[in-house]
């Protein structure tokens, strides 16, 4: 007992070192992982990509509209389909004040296509075949094959030339230099990095240092933010607690368009699946608007091709699919697909339906399963394990599955959805996204067209073909685009909830009062 | 001597038992790591190479072997990109944070534990008795996912005493042991309680009664000193459930120990790391069995006597 009465007096000193008053000279966002580098060539994780992209800009990057914007370059243009001409603003200098020329360009891209360096993403930008610098502020991009998304891909961060080199990645892991509104100041552990305004930015300064914090817990992180330890959330929270952050008078919740987008896949190899009307009265069952009302709570719209309305390339014209019970019911049995005791508890027939174990998941296809009851469609949903659920998908063993693309960023992701050569098979080793297992001809040229074009006229109206040829035959239905969601203290403007997740908008965020 | 070798060569056999189960369970899971990886939209060609850079066709023993070759002279790294952390290196930031998570956590379950067994015992049956009791079944039965937040909720919102989470004060200690010392020292106040009861039948309590002795001298001295032995073992296996709770409870504080380390890697698929992490954790459970062998002696002389 005297042993407790002597520890109380240090308990109570630990307790009261502790204060609440937040760090007012800096911003304090919260992430869910650690970035696991800064070096944009090596980074994997979604958001080693953001912050680096705070610190080392690339020559573009990508607006809200999905669209390639200039950052580094003042601007680009395609020379010819396979040519591409990109010039520097003027006057840029990396944050340690040395000049960043069209050689600095250069180095990094040669840089990522070194196998000495070893980037994860070195067959991505394989494509590129040499690059010219006819001058300090211009560099000519030449490319194996026409790809008209290059300027998305030019969004790759640009380091400085004497950096480049594989004796330096440590240093650029923890430590890059870059042009972007800020420079690394401290990164010692993993739970907290410190950004500081970088002076030579050609935006202009941010006005606060910038803190970035792991939390790794939802709950947690929801509960620093209450505390006021952390002002900004960008994507960090899951539906269910938006009400109760709604009700939190100093933090403000705004949701806007996201890029990423749930589907439901039919496997097109499957004897009743593969009938267009089993696939149109599953769609016109469905009331997708109840699901994005109360399952996210609001924070998701109805989609109605795999792009966001918002999206450059959204096509406007595709069919939409709202819900009409009746005709679905009328397509089944013109089809001869009865249902044996009209609403009563029979059903007409019963599909499988893969979904991952992740609970809301699992609850959105419970949801989807009961619609579709309405119908007299019988649904057995089966959860499963991640790996084993994607095994299945991919090699065609499934009737029904959902999943979510993210980001959805250049429309050339519909080639990876639905090209036959994008099919996944043995000889692809299971890669590709179309697991509905989907052929047609005419998509397959118009996504040639659409990937070999370098004038984005030409490449919307490709897209706009492949969106209306798929939502009319529907190897798919997109079900909600999930939007962004953006939990900010009262007390900080100017930050805007990015479809992307970016983080930029934070280097132009002040505090009021 | 031959005790010590014996002792040397049962740790070196569960370490190397832990790790190759522990691999063999990775290679089982279904899925390819890769995927999880690179993510869906990487081309053949860089699959292709980081499954040559994490050796994945090659056999699991010779992924062991390169394992083990380069765990030995400490220059293990990380095995996703871009490979460049040092597991032993981030092992051993991680190590005394749980270290001393454990610790405080141990004390505090001793300090919450140690009054409410002998109270208990002291009455059985008696309302503080009652009370333990009740405090014993609520401490085992709330998972800590939830008593930390409600902790934090507290103590760190509507009292505003302490930090939510995280490590950069002192202060953020205080939660995160108290949600790992309760539930222990529910467990341990129950323990206390029935083997201080055992030993208060004995003959040589009834002794120290007829000498006259005051209650709590007899309670305190003879009775507790005798009871111990049991908590003693208890408490062994107990610190190894610690560390496993340690897992859950540093993720809900944000706290920089082994615990997230684990949770990070194999969110990473960082195999090697995953491994290196589970060999640290095995070592510590068999570190902390053999310093119970220790303190056995230290607390009954007639183990001494026996060596």
């Amino acid at each position: 007992m005297t042993r407790l009465l002597l520890l109380a007096p240090l308990l109570l000193a630990l307790c009261a070192c502790s204060r609440s008053e937040r760090p007012a000279d800096r911003l304090v966002v919260a992430i869910e992982s650690p970035p696991e580098t800064l070096d944009r060539r090596m980074a994997l994780g979604a958001n080693a990509m953001r912050v680096a992209q705070l610190v080392t800009p690339g020559l573009t990057r990508v607006d809200e509209a999905g669209r390639a914007v200039p950052d580094l370059a003042a601007s680009f243009e395609a020379i010819d389909d396979r040519t591409w001409r990109f010039v520097l603003r003027e006057g840029l200098r990396f944050s340690d004040g040395s000049a960043l020329t069209s050689a600095d360009v250069a180095a990094t891209w040669r840089s990522v296509l070194d196998p000495a360096i070893g980037s994860p993403h070195r067959g991505g930008y394989g494509y590129v075949e040499s690059i010219e610098t006819p001058d300090d502020r211009t560099v000519i991009f030449h490319l194996a094959l026409p790809f008209g998304a290059f300027p998305v891909d030019a969004s790759l961060a640009i380091l400085p030339a004497e950096l480049v080199g594989p004796e330096h990645l440590e240093t650029l892991r923890r430590r890059p230099v870059g042009a972007g509104p800020y420079v690394v100041e401290r990164w010692d552990r993993d739970e907290q990095l410190l950004l500081a305004p970088n002076p030579r930015y050609h935006g202009g300064a941010p006005a606060l240092p910038l803190e970035i914090r792991t939390v790794r817990d939802e709950t947690t992180r929801v509960l620093e933010l209450r505390k006021g330890r952390v002002d900004v959330l960008l994507n960090a929270v899951s539906a269910a607690l938006l009400p109760a952050l709604r009700a939190e008078e100093h933090l403000a919740v705004t949701v806007g368009p996201g890029a990423g987008v749930s589907y439901l896949m039919f496997n097109l190899e499957d004897p009743l699946l593969a009938r267009r009307e089993v696939r149109e009265a599953i769609a016109l069952s469905l009331d997708r608007e109840a699901i994005a009302r109360h399952k996210f709570k609001g924070a998701a719209r109805v989609a109605d091709t795999l792009l966001r309305p918002e999206h450059w390339a959204f096509a406007p014209d595709a069919k939409k699919w709202p819900r009409d019970l009746e005709r679905a019911k009328a397509l089944l049995d013109a089809a001869g697909l009865v249902d044996p005791d009209g609403d009563g508890p029979q059903v007409r027939f019963r599909l499988g339906f893969k979904t991952s174990t992740d609970r809301f998941r699992r609850s959105v296809a419970l949801v989807i399963a009961a619609q579709l009851a309405e119908a007299g469609i019988g649904v057995d949903v089966s959860p499963l394990e991640w790996g084993t659920f994607m095994g299945d998908v991919k090699r065609g063993n499934f009737q029904l599955a959902t999943l979510k693309v993210t980001p959805v960023i250049d429309p050339d992701l519909f080639r990876l959805a639905f090209h036959s050569a994008s099919i996944p098979s043995e000889e692809t080793a299971w890669g590709g996204m179309n697991r509905m297992r989907y052929r047609n001809a005419a998509v397959d040229a118009a996504l040639e067209r659409g990937r070999s074009a370098a004038d984005p006229e030409v490449r919307r109206a490709a897209y706009a073909e492949v969106q209306r040829i798929v939502a009319a035959e529907l190897p798919a239905l997109p079900l909600v685009h999930e939007d962004a969601v953006g939990i900010v203290a009262r007390d900080v403007e100017g930050v805007r909830v990015d479809p992307q997740g970016s983080l930029q908008s934070l280097a132009g965020a002040r505090r009021i009062r | 001597m031959s005790e010590i070798l014996r002792k040397a060569f049962g740790t070196l056999v569960a370490a190397l038992g832990a790790v190759i189960l522990v691999s063999v369970f990775l290679d089982f899971i279904p899925g390819d790591p890769i995927d999880a990886i690179l993510g869906e939209q990487a081309r053949e060609t860089d699959r292709a190479s980081l499954r040559a850079a994490l050796h994945l066709d090659e056999p699991l023993a010779a992924r062991l072997w390169y394992f083990a070759r380069d765990a030995a002279t400490l220059e293990l790294r990380s095995s996703v990109p871009p490979f460049q952390d040092r597991v032993f290196v981030r092992i051993g930031e991680a190590l005394p944070n749980t270290a001393l998570l454990a610790c405080v956590s141990l004390l505090v379950a001793l300090l919450i534990a140690f009054p409410l067994g002998v109270l208990g015992a002291s009455r059985p049956g008696g309302r503080v008795d009652a009370a333990a009791s009740g405090f014993a079944v609520l401490g085992v039965a709330l998972p800590r996912i939830w008593l930390g937040p409600l902790l934090i909720l507290v103590f760190a919102i509507w009292l505003d005493w302490l930090p939510v989470s995280g490590l950069e004060e002192p202060a953020g200690l205080v939660l995160p042991a108290l949600t790992l010392g309760t539930a222990l020292a529910a467990f341990l106040a129950r323990m206390i309680r029935a083997s201080v009861l055992d030993a208060v039948g004995e003959d040589y309590v009834r002794t120290a009664r007829a000498k006259g002795l005051p209650g709590h001298v007899v309670l305190l001295k003879h009775a507790l000193r005798n009871a111990m032995l049991p908590v003693l073992t208890v408490l062994g296996l107990q610190l190894g459930a610690l560390l496993g709770g340690a897992v859950v409870t540093e993720k809900v504080f944000n706290y920089p120990g082994m615990g997230t380390l684990l949770l990070q890697a194999i969110d990473r698929r960082d195999y090697n790391m995953v491994r290196a992490c589970v060999l640290t954790f095995t070592l510590a459970y068999v570190l902390v069995n053999l310093l119970t062998d220790l303190a056995y002696a230290v607390a009954d002389p007639r183990v001494r006597a026996k060596r």
